[in-house]
């Protein structure tokens, strides 16, 4: 039986943001996705990762100069 | 005991052993059978076409010199005309490796493309690859974990044969399974809905 499960999704102002953000990532700290519609209804993308990584990502972005629009917590299947 | 007839395949490549066990089974209305086949991909199809059909088999390679062959036995109770069967669900086809003609922005369009079916309530039934499209189960495709991710939610991925050895993955794929024409004609023809991204 497939279950949702809380996800962390960040949603950016531009698409180039979420690229930057995997390449500052690299592997095994999420990944891209298309922004989910809870967050909104553009084409646009976001990054999904596991909610316990919140604060490393954070830093990353400060790092990296990328700037979040939003981040939530949503329910997904994985 | 049923006499066992023998269905000799060797030398034929894929579909042509679908077919020739499809007629044995229409001619005699089931049975049991020898089926003789010299290819692992005729091996792989045909246990493919008598698990659909619900019959039974079993399988030996046999060696001999440089040369192998399989021996299937196969026993099929009630010959069973699948394509009259009930609809099974929406059937997702995919022929490319790309959404839409630009391949840059195609490529990126069918890996949100496969994401956003994983998010799906309603799964596709199974997953047809064919063309370009069985380079999806490589396994350096970007989207093979959401593949694998579908497989695992009970989704079938069924692989184009005849692609997969065009393009020469027989030993590359890491998801779903290899099929034939003759399945996956026959899987768009109980679809209740067929999509084509």
């Amino acid at each position: 039986m497939r279950k949702k499960n809380p996800k962390l999704i960040i949603s950016f102002e531009s698409n180039t943001h979420a690229i930057a953000l995997k390449a500052a990532c690299g592997e095994g700290l999420g990944r891209v996705i298309p922004l989910p519609t809870q967050l909104g209804i553009s084409c646009g993308l976001a990054w999904c990762a596991e909610p316990a990584d919140r604060a490393t990502l954070e830093e990353i972005m400060r790092e990296n100069a990328i700037n979040p629009k939003e981040i939530r917590i949503v329910e997904l299947y994985f | 005991m049923s006499t066992k007839r023998i269905v000799d395949c060797m030398g034929d490549i894929c579909p042509v052993p679908v077919i020739k066990v499809k007629k044995a089974i229409r001619e005699f209305g089931g049975g049991n059978f020898l089926v003789l086949v010299d290819n692992k991909i005729s091996l792989q199809n045909m246990l493919k076409f008598i698990e659909n059909l619900g019959g039974e088999y079993s399988w030996l390679k046999i060696d001999s010199d440089d040369k192998y062959h399989y021996e299937i036995e196969v026993e099929i109770l009630v010959a069973t005309n699948s394509i009259n069967n009930p609809d099974e669900g929406w059937i997702l086809a995919i022929c490319g490796d790309t959404m839409g003609q630009d391949e840059e922005l195609g490529r990126e369009l069918l890996k949100a493309y496969i994401f956003a079916i994983t998010q799906l309530d309603s799964l596709p039934a199974a997953i047809v690859l064919y063309n370009r499209g069985v380079l999806l189960a490589a396994e350096d495709s970007a989207v093979l974990a959401d593949l694998q991710t579908l497989e695992r939610a009970g989704v079938r991925v069924e692989i184009c044969g005849l692609c997969v050895a065009h393009f020469g993955l027989e030993n590359r794929l890491n998801v779903g399974e290899i099929s034939n024409m003759y399945a996956i004609s026959e899987v768009f023809a109980r679809a209740g809905k067929v999509v084509r991204p």
